[in-house]
């Protein structure tokens, strides 16, 4: 397989933008994504686009309002982690050598309310088992029992989100919180409060990749360079006892993080203390807890003692969502994988501004992104 | 006479058809209906057809104990959309005796005594009505003291 870099990215915004159409928000984030890289349209060989909600075909009509020049536009869904897959597949095509540049996209228009993840007619839905909030909550008292953790802990999370999110003018929500705003707000599935849970969003991100002895023409003044990918759904797990339907294990389950995170770190040739940023999924605030354990970063029970310590602050030793994460970012599906790559693009190339880690020194960057069914892990250099 | 609160005033029937054991009556134990892997002796509920251990299509039917352990819980504050249970109510995941760990929910007025490590009974209990005036049942548990 050959090298292949990131030569560009950019976003339209995250927020709620009830008056803009689907392509409104991903021609923004595709011109931006293909200013950024010098990579004119018409030399995009292909699109991978990751979506969720929008009808049918909705990948085509959004990147051809670039221009109809012909190129395969496929759609490609994994709920929550859709984007970061479509990246996987751009990568691995232009690294086989199928094509040379490739676009992706993600991007979602959503209702506002809890996110429907289980026909309306399931028995769990009918329960009142199909909560998304609760699958994490259910693991965060679980981790309360075990660890110590105090909900103190989980709402940090929340905290430290919204003041990386207010250095980000991308970002849905650019105001810091405290930390009594956090507890105070609405409990939603204990130790869950609303202020720990990612927003319905409206959004649309883009990345531009290349081959990398393809890249010279380019007039990209920098790249990132992709190191390592690891992906997979979630496995079972015998412990002598089932594990109900409706449990969304892939996505809250640090196991099932540890043993992708070891395949990419291994193709990566790195191990997580060579790591200088990272992007996790924090769909509600434990999953940024749970995922700096599953990815190695701290050991197994000491990820909420970390987030409490400051340690995953934009300047900790651990910089972890960096631009607000999804909490504060915002989380419009589709569109979040291919903003994490955004980000850790601006971290690595030195251009995240008041957001940048380490002096602008960051070398390696890391991306856990997972949706109902499966966990992709990606790994850049510099 | 009076009347026996156990007895529902319409036709019981179950949210789903095989899901657990039929009782005459509201708030039965919950004898849930699984499988279990011939193969690889995993068991599962609800059924499955193939094994998600080992993909073996050699299962046997079970009914799992009614009792077991409540493992982790949360109290659900918010209405989801298309449920029939009014919040606050847990969602408990209990580890039944000798049987896998199931989801199930602890209505509002058996939340007292919900917590990790807690002992907890599964019971048929009344979920709504449907169009046709049934009485519609489905598991819950409630914690022991
Ligand atoms: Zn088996």
């Amino acid at each position: 397989m050959r090298e292949v870099v990131v030569l560009g990215a950019g976003l339209h915004r995250f927020g709620r933008f009830p008056d803009k159409s689907l392509q409104d928000l991903g021609r923004e984030a595709i011109k931006n994504a293909l200013d950024d890289s010098g990579v004119p349209f018409p030399d995009i060989q292909v699109a991978y686009v990751g979506r969720v909600l929008a009808g049918m075909g909705a990948g085509l009509s959004v990147v051809s309002e670039m221009g109809q020049t012909g190129i395969p536009v496929i759609n490609i869904e994994m709920a929550c982690g859709s984007s970061t897959s479509a990246f996987r597949e751009a990568y691995l095509n232009v690294a086989n050598g199928v094509y040379d540049t490739a676009l992706v996209v993600g991007f979602e228009k959503m209702q506002r309310g809890m996110l429907q993840i289980s026909e309306g007619t399931s028995f769990q839905s009918v329960m009142g088992l199909a909560v998304m909030p609760a699958a994490y909550a259910l693991q965060a008292q679980r981790y309360m029992a075990d660890y110590g953790a105090t909900p103190e802990m989980f709402a940090q999370v929340s905290v430290k989100s919204h003041k990386a999110g207010a250095l980000n003018p991308y970002a849905q929500y650019q105001k810091e919180t405290t930390l009594e705003e956090v507890m105070a707000s609405r409990m939603i599935a204990d130790p869950i409060t609303l202020l720990q849970c990612s927003p319905t969003t409206d959004g649309a991100s883009a990345v531009v990749i290349c081959a990398a002895d393809k890249a010279a023409k380019y007039a990209a003044k920098r790249q990132m360079t992709v190191a390592g990918w690891a992906t997979g759904s979630g496995r079972y797990e015998r412990k002598g006892e089932g594990k109900g339907e409706g449990e969304a294990d892939a996505e809250t389950g640090a196991g099932e993080v540890e043993r992708l995170a070891h395949q990419a770190y291994e193709r990566a040739g790195i191990g997580p203390e060579d790591v200088d940023v990272t992007q996790v999924h924090d769909a509600f605030s434990p999953g940024e807890i749970f995922m700096a354990e599953g990815l190695g970063l701290v050991p197994k029970g000491e990820g909420a003692r970390a987030v409490w310590e400051g340690r995953t602050e934009i300047n900790g030793d651990i910089p972890i969502n960096t631009d607000g994460g999804l909490i504060s970012r915002g989380h419009p599906i589709g569109a979040t994988g291919a903003a994490m790559v955004t980000e850790i693009f601006r971290q690595l190339t030195g251009e995240a501004g008041p957001r940048q880690v380490k002096g602008g020194k960051a070398k390696v960057g890391l991306i856990h992104n997972a949706g109902i069914g499966g966990v992709n892990i990606l790994v850049f250099k510099r | 006479m009076t009347q026996d609160a156990t007895l529902p005033a319409t036709r019981m029937v179950p949210l789903r058809e095989g899901m657990f054991r039929m009782p005459d009556r509201l708030d039965a134990p919950a004898g849930l209906l699984g499988d279990r892997c011939r193969k690889c002796g995993e068991s599962f509920f609800p059924r499955r057809v193939f094994c998600a251990a080992c993909s073996s299509g050699d299962m046997e039917d079970v009914e799992f104990a009614s009792t077991g352990e409540i493992d982790t819980f949360t109290i659900v504050r918010q209405q989801p959309p298309n449920s029939v249970m009014v919040p606050p109510y847990a969602i408990v995941r209990v580890k039944l005796d000798g049987g896998p760990g199931v989801q199930t929910v602890v209505p509002t007025e058996d939340l007292a005594g919900v917590r990790i490590g807690a002992r907890a009974q599964l019971l048929i209990r009344r979920l709504k009505e449907d169009d046709a005036g049934n009485t519609v049942v489905s598991f819950m548990a409630r914690p022991l003291a």
